[in-house]
């Protein structure tokens, strides 16, 4: 009894510290790497021949190229790799996770390449490299000069299958240079890649406006003598002018429908006006003595921010399409204009002047917060998202004073120049995320 | 309560007056050694199995595993620790432990210079170091600032450390038997060092990509054993979104082998709470 | 009777249609002011042995005038601040004078052409451009000039007269410029 007694006590003091065994409680955050490590080694070039040797070097550096653009991803420098899938093999049963954990990756992308007769075949494949296993395994076959779009259309699964979206891939940028004498509206692939020439009218062409189709281009051309609205579909080559008396401006579409909004003065006052795709007054959006210009639509359409100089200086204000009712965004500074809605959240990029100079800043719809992104590297304006949201193509005078095309994330950083033409490039836009044209 | 039972049985047995002497003594000692255990188990979190000494907690700081830079700073707050432990241990042990109002402390705290006084009058809201540096920087050097700011902290143990970088200001952490013992002048335990050099480890080897929800929150509970090699890793709460819980699970996988724990220890306990929220 | 009633009508039919072509010939000297100007002081040479040698000056003195009023009409810009289009009192005047000279040169008609500085973003100047020269424009009629003998186009910031990126430059270039058409 004695020692039954014993155990009890023993017992009912063990117990409390038993049942409330502590885990000590650490709180990890404000991360320093926002880059996932991936490697890309050469591809293999399954037979050996010359050509597929060139072919599976182009393949992994564009695609390594194209992963590195998004920002999204650190490519980790050939020069560490551990293994070489080029001569081992490039399945899961050939690699060796743990070689590719040491040299700090998170995934591996291997590639095997065959070339015959003009076409190319490539087998992609993603791996995570700690759950040891493939995640992505793909097989495209085709001209050999379509190996580009094959690289995109993988980079494509790759983001869906790490982000959910599809990325930025096959999307379009739309922008205009004098090169050729006279402003006239170019579009390059997103990494700045095979620039093609649009219009052709020796006037001035301004504004490219993409439809959420990407099928359709709106822009502004002095091609009749005065600034009308070209409503042109690129691959039909077939379209609207839209020619009313006055100016005829900054057109954007609405996301989802074959509509867009212009800036028209055609009545007197510079106000921004809801017209059909081909060309059809709908109604007047805008009613306030002054200019309303430069719309840009919520990713659902409901809402329109735009350019309004009717507080006295040109500032940014958001209207509710339903009600009508229209509020100032900005406050800060006195002069804000080219907004950009962010096609996946509530925030707009947007050009501010402070003290003569022009930086790009975002502002958040919900709290009116906003945040510059750039600062004191020349003029930057014109920004335009990208399709997914994750980073902003714009013009800067940062080289040399002459207006470039640059892209940057949408945090500010990583700015990279896109393309390099004779003349100047300005007014860039971004397209949705599949686009169509020359 | 104990008391009471051990009474109840005593008169159930109704022994003679020769072994009740006998067993008061028992008891006293019994009691004596509880209370004893009750008081210094409270700096240490878990069941653990191991002796612990008792008396004077102080820690060497030189031979303790992992980078610490500037040592100068932590050894000499050690040494003025030293003198200053034996008398407040002993205060200690005749209240059993003050009953801590564990509360989560808020995270955001306005960036003070380090070593200021406590933002709080509360003693145990430890001061805040500089803010953090740039992003993409290892941050060393904030290490050093925090791990100085724990040494020259004369407040209560704490229970849990806030790796953000930006301050290390209170959380919650466990509560229940073992309180958080012992009045003021104290060094920092082992296990809090210990805490604030893993955290930044697995802190520096943690990707999150930019435009991720900054609110994402996923707790990863690890057991960790003396060596630093990794016993167990579950989630205890995902965020929803599989890349960010992968993104946490990759961090603590790069970081393991952990720094083997302090001398003494064979097995511990944490919960990783990773959210990308700027704790500014 | 009857038959004088309708040759009154005849020539009265006649002589509206002389006017109306008189009027319509008058409005073609606009483009040929020029070459009219030539032959005008040509012919002033050959009546110089009919004309008294001052006549003669004087004549040439008023076809100088004339051009160096139409000079002033189409060379002449007016100026604005940066971001508006309100007109100054230098520009009123500058204004007045190119009312005086369109009522006087009733067969004329012109384009107000509204330009910015390279300042600011394009669509927005565009938009300023077009005020510009509305506003221009909104002036003359309450001076009395018909509305439609003057049309406006904005060149926003695609057209300017000094390429410099100074404040001199940015000057010139924010103005409405008048071109005959």
């Amino acid at each position: 009894m004695v020692k039954r007694s014993l155990l009890v006590v023993a017992l009912m003091v063990c117990l409390p510290a038993t049942l409330f065994a502590q885990y000590d409680y650490v709180r990890i955050s404000n991360p320093f790497l926002h880059k996932i490590p991936i490697a890309v080694p050469l591809f293999k070039p399954i037979s050996g021949t010359e050509p597929e040797a060139m072919a599976a070097q182009s393949g992994a550096d564009l695609l390594a190229a194209t992963l590195e653009f998004t920002r999204y991803f650190n490519l980790i420098n050939r020069a560490a790799f551990l293994e070489r899938p080029d001569r081992t093999g490039v399945t899961l049963a050939d690699i060796h996770c743990k070689n590719w954990r040491d040299i700090g990756a998170e995934f591996l992308i291997t590639g095997g390449v065959t070339v015959a007769g003009g076409m190319v075949e490539m087998e992609l494949r993603l791996f995570d490299v700690f759950k040891e296993r493939m995640v992505l395994g793909k097989k495209y076959k085709g001209k050999s000069e379509d190996q580009r779009k094959m690289i995109h259309r993988f980079c494509v699964e790759v983001m869906e299958q790490l982000t959910g979206t599809p990325g930025i891939f096959e999307s379009k940028i739309a922008f205009v240079s004098t090169g050729d004498g006279s402003k006239e509206i170019y579009a390059c692939e997103f990494d700045g890649y095979n620039p093609q020439r649009i219009t052709r009218n020796n006037s001035i062409n301004l504004s490219p406006a993409w439809s959420s189709d990407g099928q359709w281009l709106a822009y502004t051309s002095y091609r009749k003598g005065g600034p009308d609205l070209y409503i042109t579909n690129l691959t039909e080559n077939r379209g609207t002018v839209f020619s009313k008396e006055g100016i005829n401006i900054s057109p954007s579409w609405v996301p989802g429908q074959f509509m867009l909004a212009a800036t028209l003065s055609f009545e007197g006052d510079q106000e921004i006006y809801l017209l059909t795709g081909s060309g059809t007054v709908v109604r007047r959006l805008t009613r306030s003595w002054g200019i309303d210009v430069s719309p840009t639509f919520s990713p659902d359409g409901k809402r329109m921010a735009f350019v309004s100089g009717r507080a006295g200086s040109p500032q940014i204000f958001v209207m509710d399409m339903g009600s009508g009712r229209t509020q100032r965004l900005t406050f800060e500074g006195g002069y804000n204009t080219n907004p950009s809605w962010n096609p996946v959240n509530e925030t707009i990029v947007y050009c501010a002047m402070t003290g003569g100079v022009f930086n790009i800043h975002v502002i958040d719809v919900k709290t009116g917060a906003s945040v510059a992104l750039t600062a004191d590297q020349g003029d930057n304006e014109s920004p335009s998202w990208s399709p997914d949201g994750s980073l902003i193509a714009f013009s800067s005078t940062r080289e040399a004073g002459v207006p470039r095309i640059y892209v940057m994330t949408a945090a500010g950083t990583d700015p990279r120049r896109l393309l390099i033409l004779p003349g100047e490039q300005t007014g860039p836009k971004w397209s949705p995320a599949v686009a169509a044209g020359r | 309560m104990a008391v009471s039972l051990h009474v109840s049985l005593l008169d159930d047995r109704h022994t003679g007056s020769g072994s009740f002497a006998a067993w008061m003594s028992l008891s006293f000692g019994f009691h004596l050694l509880v209370l004893v255990l009750l008081a210094v188990s409270g700096s240490y979190s878990g069941c653990q199995k191991r002796s612990f000494p008792m008396g004077a907690i102080s820690v060497d700081l030189v031979s303790l595993p992992g980078p610490v830079s500037g040592p100068s700073k932590p050894a000499a707050a050690v040494s003025t620790a030293k003198a200053t432990p034996a008398p407040p241990v002993r205060e200690s042990k005749a209240p059993a432990y003050e009953k801590p109002a564990v509360v989560p402390k808020p995270k955001a705290v306005v960036p003070t210079k380090k070593n200021t006084a406590p933002v709080k009058a509360s003693p145990r809201t430890a001061p805040a170091p500089a803010p953090a540096p740039a992003a993409e920087d290892t941050g060393d050097a904030e290490l050093a600032k925090t791990l100085a700011a724990l040494e020259q902290k004369v407040s209560q143990t704490q229970q849990s450390v806030n790796i953000s970088g930006a301050n290390s200001s209170q959380a919650g952490g466990g509560q229940g038997g073992g309180g958080t013992g012992g009045g003021g002048g104290r060094a920092a335990s082992a296990l809090e060092i210990y805490n604030v050099e893993m955290g930044f480890q697995i802190r520096k080897n943690w990707v999150c990509p930019l435009g991720v929800d900054e609110n994402l929150q996923a707790v990863i509970a690890i057991h960790i054993a003396a060596d630093g090699s990794l016993m167990d890793l579950r989630f205890e709460k995902r965020s929803g979104n599989d890349t960010y819980d992968e993104s946490a699970r990759k961090a603590i996988l790069k970081s393991v082998p952990l720094p083997p724990l302090p001398r003494g220890f064979v097995l511990h306990k944490v919960s990783l709470e990773f959210t990308p929220k700027d704790a500014r | 009777m009857e038959k004088k009633r309708l040759f009154v009508m005849f020539v009265m039919l006649f002589a509206i249609c002389g006017l109306v072509f008189t009027v319509s010939c008058a409005k073609q000297s606009v483009k040929s002011e020029a070459a009219e100007l030539e032959t005008e002081s040509s012919m002033a040479a050959d009546e110089a042995s009919q004309m008294t040698a001052e006549e003669l000056a004087e004549a040439e003195a008023i076809a100088a005038e004339k051009a160096a009023a139409r000079e002033a009409f189409v060379n002449e810009n007016i100026h604005f601040d940066f971001d508006k289009s309100t007109l100054t009192p230098a520009a009123r005047e500058i204004l007045r004078a190119k009312a005086m000279w369109l009522r006087d040169n009733a067969d004329t008609a012109v384009v107000i052409e509204g330009h910015c500085d390279e300042r600011g973003t394009t669509e927005y100047n565009l938009a300023l451009g077009d005020r510009r020269a509305k506003a221009a424009k909104d002036f003359l009629v309450d001076m009395g000039i018909s509305a439609s003998r003057l049309s406006t186009i904005s060149y926003g910031e695609e057209r300017p007269l000094d390429p410099a990126s100074n404040e001199t430059a940015w000057a010139k270039n924010r103005r409405a410029q008048f071109v005959l058409r």
